[in-house]
């Protein structure tokens, strides 16, 4: 593993302060980042694991092309068991953080335990040091990130670190990586907080090298020039971030109103929070993650607060999600979370379902402790966020996340948006088919970033329609055919990117055209010098997508029923525009479904893996921990 | 000697991989004659070290056209 990986993973026991590295060289079939976290995370958690617990580890994988110029690779993954739902925790993040790593000389690093102490940890090339973090605890993670690189004299150290949120432990904190990028899901922002682990600073001086130097780098020039560059889709978040390409098309397209309660959103309130308000007003500079020409971020200042952000989700976290239409509110409200640590999807989906049951009378001032709450009031929201973090007040519950909060008050549980037990915060779950599939059974609970296909609204012509699906004409956003085919290519395909290292914004997801199977075996051969076909890659994705699958049943009992939509998609149409009268017909989602599971080699019934397609996989080791969890997997 | 107009960067730092690259064949950071920092408030910093000989490579590849050439 001498080219592009640098072939050691960093093991950092907080409880016993020691820290030594092994070999990377058993796990390769995972390709690195988010595989290999996987593989790790099956092997050194148990069904009794506290997520909360010193036995949870956080994982952290920056993935075999990261340091490269192979354009995006910077993407930071993070496994660890989830506090929302005791199943797989996994995030995301771009930024710098990941290439440091490389540069210092370890593709993945593993937390173990809990310090007695607050500490953060500076890790300085082949040494970690063990910080006193008492005097910066509480400060918030823009500050941090500057307050360590004073205290460490080190202007090149990038860092991650938790906010007021994660020391506090809400269930939906997360760590914020270089400042203001977030790891959303699943909690990572409290499992660092229950370690008593306020940040990690990385400064690396050493190299990464590829195998085959000159053809790589002439590959890499005419990917950019004839691939990446032309793309209509890297164009646009070039030229606006997501929050352009995805407000542009106005009402055109759907969008996520009220809790989920509409897809639809009247052309004057999408406006209200556009991409030209943002640049003209609060945007100090275009920002990109490393190595990434796309540079879809921006640097702003609302108020008194310095950020970074604004994206499609952000709009709806804070637009849409909570019908508000002041723009200012929003940027300040994604400002807020972002420096308190919390995870915006969660955190928008548990005050949109609070102020609907407030709306409807299910709750009233006395369970808000005197907040009324209503949609488009943005001030209310923002003093929300702030009781979250604190775990203050009526703040204290909704803390708990959706799931736990419903669980709490006895009410409003039709009208919770969640799956698997975690909170939902989407767009397009009614009218895209392919999506709302992609979303239900995600492994990481809902979100779209495993496989709810972007490539099913992309206007795809004969040519690349034969290659994605096999067939000429391409099926309509509405239409359930073929869309579990596709949701599958796009678990393997995401699988595979993520375990790499590169960004899914400007990928097939995006654009079918822009790093597709082929490109990635090209590249990976050039970096590495392993010679992954495109056959072997999909499998590859098959089997990182089964072990996390694998591990939602073992540790949360996750199966078929768990991948069904909330009641709110399938009872409530789409009110207006094109899309007037979509929602989920269960049926028809359910024979979806059955597909899903057949192209797995999944038994139907009950969504389970069967130990001929583990043992096909090489994966008899999930068997094994299946049985000793008491699991009887079909054959 | 080449020039990075800070206001322009994106701070993607392709410029420090091309230079460490271009001398060395190795990916490098710490090598490159072209460093760019954070600011507190989130603005660039750039430092070009005068040891840079204006092979231009760094110009080619950044994607904003940020860094010029100084005589």
């Amino acid at each position: 593993m001498k080219y592009g990986y640098r072939g050691s993973i960093l093991y950092v026991d907080l409880t016993k302060r020691k820290y030594w590295t092994e070999s990377l060289k058993e796990y390769k079939h995972f390709i690195g980042g988010r595989g290999i976290n996987v593989k790790l995370l099956s092997e050194l958690t148990q069904p009794d694991t506290d997520p909360l617990g010193p036995e949870n580890p956080l994982i952290f994988g920056a993935g075999p092309w990261i340091g490269t110029l192979a354009p995006t690779a910077c993407r930071l993954s993070v496994e660890f068991k989830s506090v929302i739902n005791r199943g797989l925790g996994s995030g995301n993040a771009g930024g710098h953080f990941a290439a440091e790593m490389k540069f210092c000389g370890y593709d993945h690093i593993v937390v173990l335990g809990k310090s007695d102490e607050k500490v953060y940890l500076y890790i300085k090339d082949q040494r970690v040091f063990f910080r006193d973090s008492k005097d910066i605890w509480r400060e918030d993670t823009w500050q941090t990130d500057i307050k360590i690189k004073e205290l460490e004299q080190d202007k090149n150290l990038k860092s991650l670190c938790i906010g007021e949120a994660g020391i506090n432990q809400v269930a939906f904190a997360t760590i914020i990586v270089d400042r203001a990028r977030t790891v959303g899901y699943g909690g990572s922002g409290a499992v660092m907080g229950s370690k008593n682990l306020k940040a990690i600073a990385i400064s690396g001086s050493g190299q990464v090298t590829v195998a085959k130097p000159a053809e790589f780098i002439s590959y890499r020039n005419d990917f950019i020039k004839n691939q990446f560059y032309p793309s209509q889709a890297v164009k646009n978040h070039q030229k606006g971030g997501t929050l352009l390409p995805y407000t542009l098309p106005l009402s055109a397209r759907p969008h996520g109103v009220r809790n989920m309660s509409d897809d639809y959103w009247d052309d004057e309130s999408i406006s209200s929070i556009s991409r030209e308000v943002f640049d003209n007003n609060f945007v100090i500079q275009r920002k990109g993650c490393f190595d990434c020409p796309v540079y879809c971020s921006s640097i702003y200042k609302v108020k008194n607060l310095y950020s970074e952000g604004f994206h499609a989700n952000s709009f709806r976290s804070f637009g849409s999600n909570i019908d508000s239409k002041s723009s200012e509110g929003a940027f300040y409200a994604n400002a807020l979370a972002n420096r308190l640590g919390l995870d915006s999807d969660h955190l928008s989906s548990v005050i949109a379902w609070s102020i609907e049951c407030f709306e409807k009378g299910l709750i009233n001032i006395k369970d808000t402790e005197g907040l009324i709450l209503k949609w488009d009031d943005i001030d209310t929201v923002v003093k929300l966020i702030e009781m979250i973090a604190k775990k203050e007040g009526f703040g204290s519950i909704l803390a708990l996340g959706l799931y736990k909060a419903v669980e709490f008050l006895g009410k409003g549980e039709n009208l919770a948006m969640t799956v698997k037990k975690n909170a939902l915060m989407e767009a397009a779950t009614r009218p895209y088919k392919g999506w709302a599939l992609g979303i239900m059974t995600s492994t990481k609970a809902g979100g779209h970033l495993r496989g709810a296909p972007g490539q099913e609204s992309q206007k795809l012509n004969s040519r690349q329609s034969m290659e994605l699906l096999g067939i000429e004409d391409y099926p309509p956003v509405n239409s359930y055919d073929y869309k579990a085919d596709l949701v599958v290519f796009q678990e393997q395909y995401k699988a595979v990117i993520d375990s790499m290292g590169i960004c899914v914004l400007a990928s097939s997801w995006t654009d079918v055209d822009v790093y597709n199977f082929k490109h990635l075996s090209d590249f990976h051969f050039l970096i590495t010098g392993e010679d992954l076909d495109v056959e072997s890659l999909k499998e590859v994705g098959e089997k990182i997508q089964t072990i996390e699958r694998m591990y939602n049943l073992i540790n949360a009992g996750f199966s078929r029923k768990d991948d069904l939509p909330p009641a709110k998609l399938v009872e409530n149409q789409v009110t207006n525009g094109p899309f007037k009268g979509e929602f989920i017909d269960l049926e028809k989602y359910n024979k979806m479904l059955d597909q899903y599971y057949a192209n797995h080699g999944w038994e139907i019934a009950f969504g389970i893996p069967t130990k001929t397609t583990l043992k096909k996989l090489n994966l008899d080791y999930l068997i094994k921990l299946a049985e000793k969890s008491g699991i009887e997997l079909p054959l | 000697m080449v020039t990075v107009d800070n206001t322009r960067c994106v701070g993607c730092r392709t410029c420090e991989l091309t230079c460490s690259f271009e001398k060395t064949k190795i990916f490098s950071p710490s090598l490159s004659y072209i460093r760019i920092y954070f600011n507190d408030d989130g603005s660039i910093n750039s430092i070009v070290d005068k040891k840079c000989d204006t092979c231009l490579a760094c110009i080619r590849n950044c994607p904003v056209g940020a860094i010029k050439k100084v005589v």
